[in-house]
């Protein structure tokens, strides 16, 4: 498996490992936070909207239109399309836009994932 | 939105114990410009105190039904608040500012949350700032053995240092230093006969934010520590914002030079003190908003409970960035700064 296949597979198993863990801070709370549950998954349209807006910026563009065929905009869910695009080694994915999507993926998700546990570690040692 | 605050204002005097809050009371207390000072003991038993303001609260906590300690409502002091306003109706001399003197063992977040949140006490009261006493003769080796002295450091805006007569210079500045290192936004004086000017010094209304947020101080310790506190891409986890001797206190300013979406960062706020609120000690920051160009919002939060927003009528000084003065339990900076990343561009 391409070196990049395999870091995308990794973070597709972080993902499905941590996306739909709830984190609930409990009801009839006075602090006005009661009742509030979140899952990462919440988070996803977020992050690929951030995503696909740093692609645009910086002129990324093989990277831009896989997250556009993958990930379409003002659509729900498409992390674990993208993710699984990324890892499947006949996926035929372009190598520069692969690179530079795992690395933003590789540290927002882990940034999540070690606030969401503590201590989750990304793809990367 | 607050413009203006006419709430009147609420010092929490904390330290751990005997590190000499009632001593230093005392003496502030006997000041005349103190005089129209109200103060709340949070204990029950003998006090040491001898003043016309009085009021007790015992250790009375509220648990709510879902079990958060951290959402623990002090009923005790919403109770004594109320009895002080039952006193001083009607009463010609105006009550200027109550101080809180907690028990030395106190976790100081639920006062600061029932200041914050509990309605009957916030329309009346604004916490102004949290004083810490900090003995040192023993100060370090508190601060070694008990995380509760850690954190009362942690949430301080000011630090007193008692018995400094006691310690040599080098004593006393090891201690400043390792104070610093928990928490370099926060003034520190030593305890004397001018100490008293903290508590009297008369606060503009709305209170002066750049005092209150001393985020340059955070930042030059970011510098001191090899991590200039602006935008970076280095791509790795580290862990240089984290203190000396084990403890897991973080302190760190959080930046950005343009402005950002009002929206995105209350999500964001919402995400950090859902996934990770009891660690964060105290957030506050000063914000600017795409939505509101010339009127930055101030933030502050202890834990997962966040003061309402105000809107500031203008910026307090030449310095238009956003800066957000993170003290936390084990949540590095990385995490934070990469996380707002993804919401400060979002639209609403």
């Amino acid at each position: 498996m391409r070196p990049d296949a395999a870091r995308a597979a990794a973070l597709l198993r972080l993902w499905n490992d941590v996306a739909l863990q709830h984190v609930s801070m409990g009801g009839a709370c006075a602090c006005g936070m009661g009742g509030v549950t979140l899952r990462l998954q919440d988070f996803e349209r977020d992050i690929l909207d951030y995503l696909r807006d740093d692609a645009g910026r910086l002129g990324e563009a093989e990277a831009h239109a896989l997250l556009a065929c993958h990930a379409p905009a003002g659509h729900e869910g498409g992390m674990v399309a993208v993710l699984a695009a990324l890892a499947d080694p006949a996926g035929g994915a372009p190598a520069a836009g692969a690179a530079w999507l795992l690395g933003r993926l590789d540290r927002t998700l882990s940034s999540f994932a070690r606030l969401h546990g503590g201590a989750r570690s990304g793809a990367l040692p | 939105m607050i413009e203006t605050d006419d709430r009147i204002p609420v010092t929490v005097l904390t330290g751990f114990l005997g590190s000499g809050k009632t001593t230093l009371l005392n003496r502030l207390l006997a000041r005349p410009a103190l005089r129209d000072t109200a103060v709340i003991i949070n204990e029950f038993g003998e006090v040491g105190l001898d003043h016309h303001l009085l009021e007790q609260s015992a250790e009375d906590m509220v648990l709510l039904s879902n079990g958060c300690i951290c959402c623990t409502i002090r009923g005790d002091l919403v109770e004594a608040f109320d009895r002080l306003d039952r006193r001083l109706a009607g009463q010609a001399a105006p009550l200027r500012r109550v101080v809180i003197e907690t028990t030395g063992l106190a976790d100081p977040a639920p006062i600061l949350h029932t200041l914050m949140s509990e309605p009957a006490v916030a329309c009346r009261y604004r916490l102004d700032h949290v004083a810490t006493t900090v003995d040192a003769c023993n100060g370090v080796d508190t601060l070694d053995r008990q995380e509760e002295a850690v954190k009362q450091v942690a949430v301080a805006d000011l630090l007193v240092l008692t018995k400094t007569d006691l310690v040599s210079a080098g004593q006393a500045e090891a201690l400043l230093r390792r104070l610093r290192e928990i928490n370099p936004g926060a003034d520190a004086v030593r305890a004397g006969k001018d100490d008293g000017d903290w508590l009297a010094a008369p606060r503009g209304r709305p209170p002066d934010v750049r005092r209150w947020l001393r985020a340059e101080a955070h930042e030059a310790h970011d510098d001191a520590r090899g991590h200039p506190a602006h935008d970076h891409d280095h791509g790795h986890t580290h862990d240089h914002d984290r203190t000396r001797h084990g403890d897991r206190i973080r302190s760190y300013v959080v930046t950005r030079d343009e402005p950002v979406s009002w929206a995105g960062v209350q999500r964001w706020l919402a995400m950090l003190s859902t996934l990770r609120g009891p660690d964060l000690l105290r957030v506050k920051g000063i914000v600017n908003v795409i939505e509101h160009p010339g009127r930055p919002v101030v933030i502050h939060g202890v834990q997962h409970v966040f003061h309402p927003h105000s809107f500031l009528p203008a910026w307090p000084d030449d310095d238009r960035r956003t800066r957000i003065v993170f003290i936390t339990r084990d949540v590095e900076r990385d995490l934070v700064d990469d996380t707002l990343r993804i919401f400060e561009h979002r639209q609403a």
